[in-house]
């Protein structure tokens, strides 16, 4: 980075006032996870809350989790380089998340079979080896999505207050947050989880109102609009214009990834209906949470295209342009388009409510990572590790320490590959493409499993190890098969086929393989009953 | 299609929905934690009380 571009990213109007205000609510969170450590008796506990969530504390919690830093970063990028053709994300994730609220579809049987996570109903449903192969798939898929999570929010948090880009600042940021994380998550698990996300819905949501108030306040509603159309044109709007960067293959597969794997699909998400009180509760909180569902994409991609605005047309922003858009032949680097946010916001607000925006973006990143690292943990724990040791098994207290262990091993793992990753894919595009690795096969396995009376074992390990061919979506592997060759005039890399049309290939290998295996290789004898999985938690 | 008038419509419509939903969780999803802990204390009750009977020595 030139000190040029280090000398504008770090004029924030972040004061002392709101670095006590950061602090304060970090210690309160601290502190909510060491009190309620108690209550974290066994694994239900643990992991599950008692299955004790009411409606609304379970329309806050899926708030706070799902809409984390990192989904704020990689949104506010979507919006910062699609305008508001990326809108069609948000339309589409809340409109699923209201007919899947409607219909109960995957997440009102899961509620009923009572189980902890989904690999345990592969093994109610299937068999023991189910379990373990979807946990491992899951496990891996997941811990490879949240690889990235530590690195993009410590950056909001350096572009916000004003730190150094460079040198010592971001790792000591990612550090603190990251121990922070993994105390009060280690200590109280689910509890812990859901206390704090409650408290962090309600910062987060008063916090992102009044800042979006204040965006629209300050460079003007309709300026808004008539700058994004000056600056990208109709592919601003149009999703399915050319130029847009989406496209009819990745609408589609935004109706797979944002809509059906988002609320019905992603562990993360489904782990809250599995803690709700009730099937009844879990359809309810589907309903309403379809406006977070919502709001949860819009919000950040209104702020990115605010950043925009405010680069391209607002005099504050001006010296901005020189550093994220230079120009075509003059061999400067652009920044990096994920600082455009969070020095967009340290620029327009003011003092103490900076500090509380800050807050509830710290609060957005540990809801997310807190929720990853117990839903990941448990998974290895309860679906890996506790099925493979057979009858010997795995008392409750054992299974609670070997989940706290792991969750400080996938604390090393988060900051290792926060420290060295140096990645320059698309953050969302990356996500989409390591989540579907794992859900590619979940969705068939999930839907034959609940909706097919015919789909058998060796249909559901089919489809597991299909959906993993979604890996072919990633950029370096595309390169590595052929799929991605080097154009010799310009020298840059040409895909053959996106990361979305690869991935609803993948699916439709994964529903495929269901099907023809389950049909030729039909189960000799029914399915493993309800009383007979490995977990005593369930 | 119009759309820019399609999003300005999703933008003002959610966010109005959205500050609403704020208000409910703030008040609602305050009186669902304060279930929640209630019942979270009521089991840790129950095996105090349990290991007190079994601590007292039988009577005769």
């Amino acid at each position: 980075m030139s000190p040029e571009a280090a000398a504008a990213l770090q004029q924030t109007r972040f004061s002392t006032i709101d670095g006590i205000i950061v602090v304060v609510y970090l210690a309160l969170s601290l502190l909510i996870g060491v009190m309620v450590r108690r209550y974290a008796r066994n694994m239900t506990a643990y992991v599950g809350a008692d299955r004790k969530i009411g409606t609304w504390l379970g329309v806050a919690t899926m708030l706070g989790t799902e809409m984390g830093l990192v989904t704020v970063m990689y949104s506010a990028q979507k919006g910062f380089t699609g305008g508001f053709a990326a809108f069609h994300i948000a339309l589409i994730a809340g409109v699923t998340t209201l007919i899947i609220g409607a219909t109960g579809f995957i997440v009102g049987p899961l509620r009923r079979a009572r189980v902890l996570t989904i690999p345990e109903y592969y093994e109610k449903r299937f068999s023991r080896r189910v379990r373990v192969l979807g946990g491992c798939i899951l496990a891996f898929g997941g811990i490879l999505n949240m690889g990235l999570f530590l690195k993009v929010g410590s950056k909001f948090i350096v572009g916000i207050t004003g730190l150094s880009g460079e040198g010592w600042a971001l790792p000591s940021v990612m550090v603190a947050l990251l121990l922070l994380v993994l105390v009060y998550t280690a200590l109280g698990g689910m509890i812990s989880v859901i206390l704090t996300d409650y408290v962090q819905f309600v910062v987060l949501s008063f916090g992102i109102l009044v800042a979006t108030g204040m965006a629209i306040a300050k460079l003007g509603w309709f300026h808004i609009f008539e700058t994004t159309h000056t600056v990208l044109g109709d592919a601003g709007f149009n999703p399915v214009a050319e130029g847009s960067g989406f496209g009819w293959s990745y609408v589609l597969w935004m109706f797979v990834t944002a809509g059906l794997v988002g609320c019905a699909v992603w562990p993360t998400a489904v782990s809250r209906a599995l803690a709700m009180e009730s099937e009844k509760a879990v359809r309810r909180q589907y309903m309403v949470s379809s406006i977070s569902f919502t709001v949860r994409f819009m919000i950040p991609y209104f702020w990115g295209i605010c950043a925009l605005v405010f680069i391209h047309a607002s005099p504050e922003g001006a010296d901005l342009k020189a550093l994220f858009f230079p120009p075509e032949g003059s061999g400067v680097e652009a920044v990096d388009n994920l600082y455009a946010l969070p020095v967009f916001l340290g620029r327009l607000l003011p003092p103490v409510l900076i500090g509380i925006i800050t807050a509830a973006m710290i609060a957005a990143f540990m809801s997310t990572h807190d929720s990853y690292f117990l839903c990941w943990s448990s998974v290895i724990t309860q679906d890996i590790v506790a099925p493979l040791r057979g009858k010997r098994g795995l008392s409750e207290a054992a299974r609670v320490r070997l989940t706290r262990l792991i969750i400080f091993a996938l604390g090393g793992y988060v900051l290792y590959w926060g420290l060295f990753y140096e990645g320059s894919d698309d953050i969302w595009d990356y996500m989409a493409v390591t989540g579907a690795i794992y859900f590619n096969g979940a969705i068939a396995v999930l839907v034959g499993g609940i909706y097919w009376k015919r789909a058998s074992r060796a249909g559901a390990m089919a489809a597991l190890v299909a959906g993993c061919t979604a890996v072919f979506g990633l950029g370096p592997v595309q390169q590595l098969v052929g799929l991605q060759t080097r154009d010799p005039a310009t020298g840059e890399w040409v895909q053959r086929l996106t990361g979305a049309q690869v991935g609803l290939m993948s699916v439709g290998l994964a529903f495929a393989v269901m099907v023809v295996f389950s049909l030729a290789m039909p189960d000799r004898r029914p399915s493993v009953s309800e009383g007979e999985t490995s977990s005593p938690a369930s | 299609m119009d759309w820019t008038l399609l999003w300005k419509l999703m933008l003002v419509v959610m966010l109005g929905l959205f500050a609403v939903m704020a208000v409910f969780g703030t008040i609602l999803g305050g009186r669902d934690v304060r279930r929640l802990l209630k019942h979270l204390r009521q089991p840790e009750a129950d095996e105090e009380t349990e290991t007190e009977t079994e601590a007292t020595p039988p009577s005769d």
